[in-house]
């Protein structure tokens, strides 16, 4: 494993079609694609809870088959004007039955706290967004970046489940570790992963340079504000997630991203409490 | 076209049994095959076409790398472009095979080319239509070799798809690359009408305008010599008429005073009597270039006719009018020719009608023929009174002219 050469990651990240949508999202989702007059907003809502859904989806609407003049970067867009009810459906229903996580290959990759990380990151950018109404970034877009901040990880899961499990079987699980960790085995770190993904599927512009630059010092104008918020989602989320989740490094939190203290303490305090109640944390994501 | 080994491969390398993947390809394929109709057939380089298309498969396929042998003159196939992968990420490193080449049925891609059919090799390494000696290290794992042919069916070249893994393709690719040689064909052939319609339209637009241009020139040419007087070069009557228009509306306006000579080489018929017309025409070229060193370039000289020529010096006062005469004057009868072993000279009348401000208060004076009619008056008076000599038309009841 310590010889995975780049053009190997890259070209077994190129092959992907589809990434599974997680269990815990699958029930929610399966409910709605199954239901015949299910509502296109809750439909896009359920879906919205899938990174590797909202990922497939957002490229194949701006693939050139479809000839959209201009990039298509919200799900809810992509799902009405574009791709349509019946396959988006059909897709979703697809992915759902079809494509899992092997667990005997990976048995340490631990799906739900994977979702809970994208979940809790991608509320977080979008309270934050709402709350700060920065110029540039919409609420439906800083949520979309944080549900995909995280999915170089699920990448690896899928695609390298060995590889990846070599270092989740060792002792902390943390995302910082596993972000340390993929950095050194694999020779580059997850979000390139992700970003190599995301351009393989096409998706916006947009979401591809939010992975490749994640952690670049010298940021294009135009994505710093994208970056505060999206460091300032992570940060929360990793407090959150925290055994001991306490609000002390809020404040550090907020004067890195450039906000002020009780925008970053009020979106920390909501998501907090619901961290336990998955039903509560999906309730949390406001409509758009 | 379809070959054995792709037959084969039919039921076996078909995993898209999962509606997902099978959505994700049909989407690709469809991307890869409008984004192939969307490129103009109007571009100049072929290789620029090619190399387009390539890229539209590249960006909407799995595959790792594509590259175009095209068929030459000498029969052989050499490679015109190729793009891969790491390239389409944003580096310019071209693929270290640029300058290969096949002759028809050399390899895979000669027998592509060879038997017009398109051919698959699942693993490379042990396939024997890839030709001995090419480093494993550059060879792909498989690859499939389609032929690529113009409307009229004749063979343009060998579209190449490849992946570093062996049994990568299914038939779903072949499928694809069916429909994608296809286009690319027709395009290459549009690409190729056009640029022979271009040529010929740049052809013909060039020799019209040369022929605009020997028009134009002819135009000028006629357009001169109905102005100009053929022996002395000087400008002729039909000038005069056109260009003295303008004198006088510069009068009219402006009331610049102008001064109209009308000058006669005195005896001029007795010296082509003499001594023949060619010593008279000789005779008039030289006066015509003494009197061209006697104007400014704003003045009009004209050949009136024979032996009378015409200035016009414009904005000119009566006194000045004068001088110039009288300078002129001075100036012929100081002209020398040598012939028959004499020396001849010669003087010359001169009549001058000066048109100044006032006297176009008077309507008989603001008509060209009658100001010439003027000028003609003193010119005859010149004569009457010995020759050799200026006279100022005087105003007052117009002359008759005998």
């Amino acid at each position: 494993m310590d010889d995975i050469s780049k053009p190997s990651i890259e070209s077994r990240i190129n092959k992907l079609k589809n990434l599974p949508a997680l269990p815990e999202a699958s029930v929610r989702i399966l409910e709605a694609v199954n239901d015949p007059d299910v509502e296109i907003e809750k439909l896009v809502k359920v879906i919205s809870l899938s990174p590797a859904l909202v990922a497939r989806l957002l490229g194949l609407a701006n693939s050139a088959f479809f000839g959209q003049l201009n990039q298509i970067d919200d799900l809810h867009t992509a799902i009405v004007r574009v791709l349509g009810l019946q396959m988006v459906k059909s897709l979703s229903l697809g992915i759902l039955l079809n494509v899992q996580l092997d667990p005997k290959h990976c048995k340490g990759f631990d799906s739900q706290s994977f979702w809970m990380h994208s979940l809790i990151t991608a509320v977080a950018a979008q309270k934050l967004a709402n709350a700060h109404a920065w110029q540039s970034l919409s609420s439906a877009n800083a949520y979309t970046c944080g549900l995909l901040l995280h999915i170089g990880i699920l990448v690896a899961a899928y695609a390298f489940p060995e590889e990846l499990d070599g270092i989740l079987s060792h002792e902390s699980n943390s995302y910082l570790h596993v972000e340390t960790e993929i950095q050194r085995r694999f020779g580059q770190s997850h979000y390139q992963m992700g970003y190599i993904l995301l351009k393989k599927w096409q998706l916006p512009e947009f979401y591809q340079s939010m992975l490749n630059q994640f952690t670049s010092t010298e940021m294009p104008e135009n994505q710093v504000e994208l970056n505060r918020c999206l460091h300032a989602s992570q940060q929360i989320c990793y407090s959150i997630l925290d055994q001991e989740a306490d609000d002390t490094g809020l404040d550090l939190i907020a004067a890195t991203a450039g906000l002020p203290l009780e925008t970053v303490g009020k979106v920390f305090n909501a998501l907090l409490e619901s961290k336990d109640n998955v039903q509560k944390l999906a309730a949390e994501m406001g409509g758009w | 076209m379809v070959s054995g080994s792709m037959l084969l491969s039919l039921d076996k390398d078909w995993d898209g049994t999962n509606v997902q993947d099978l959505i994700v390809d049909l989407v690709n394929a469809l991307s890869a095959v409008r984004s192939l109709s969307e490129i103009s057939c109007e571009m100049a380089d072929e290789k620029a076409v090619i190399r387009l298309a390539l890229s539209c498969l590249l960006s909407n396929q799995d595959i790792e790398r594509c590259s175009f042998f095209i068929l030459g003159d000498d029969g052989s196939l050499s490679n015109v472009t190729g793009v891969s992968v790491t390239e389409q990420a944003g580096s310019d490193v071209l693929i270290a095979q640029n300058t290969m080449s096949f002759r028809m049925g050399e390899g895979i891609i000669g027998t592509a080319a060879a038997t017009g059919e398109m051919q698959h090799s699942s693993n490379c390494i042990e396939d024997e239509r890839f030709t001995s000696g090419r480093d494993s290290e550059s060879m792909p794992g498989s690859i499939i070799c389609t032929p690529v042919f113009t409307l009229h069916k004749e063979l343009i070249g060998v579209l190449n798809v490849s992946h570093s893994e062996p049994d990568f393709f299914t038939v779903w690719h072949m499928r694809l690359l069916q429909v994608f040689s296809n286009i690319l064909g027709q395009l290459i052939t549009n690409r190729r009408l056009f640029q022979q319609m271009e040529i010929q339209i740049a052809l013909r637009t060039a020799e019209l305008e040369r022929l605009v241009e020997e028009t134009r020139r002819l135009k000028d040419y006629y357009v001169s010599m109905s102005m100009q007087d053929q022996l002395t070069g000087l400008h002729n009557r039909r000038y005069f008429y056109d260009q003295v228009e303008l004198a006088f509306a510069q009068h009219n306006r402006y009331e610049y005073p102008f001064c109209l000579l009308m000058m006669d080489i005195d005896h001029f018929k007795s010296i082509n009597d003499d001594f023949g017309h060619a010593f008279g025409d000789e005779v008039l070229i030289t006066v015509a270039g003494a009197l061209k060193k006697q104007v400014r370039s704003t003045d009009i000289l004209v050949r009136f006719g024979g032996e009378e020529f015409v200035i016009i010096f414009v904005n000119t006062s009566c006194d000045n009018g004068k001088t110039f005469a009288e300078r002129i004057r001075d100036n012929i009868k100081s002209l020398k020719w040598q012939i028959d072993g004499k020396q001849i000279q010669l003087t010359m009348s001169i009549g001058l009608y000066c048109m100044v401000p006032e006297s176009s208060n008077d309507n008989r004076y603001n008509d060209i023929d009658q100001i010439i009619h003027c000028a003609d008056t003193a010119l005859y008076r010149a004569k009457a009174n010995g020759r050799d000599r200026v006279e100022v038309f005087e105003t007052g009841p117009l002359a008759d002219k005998p």
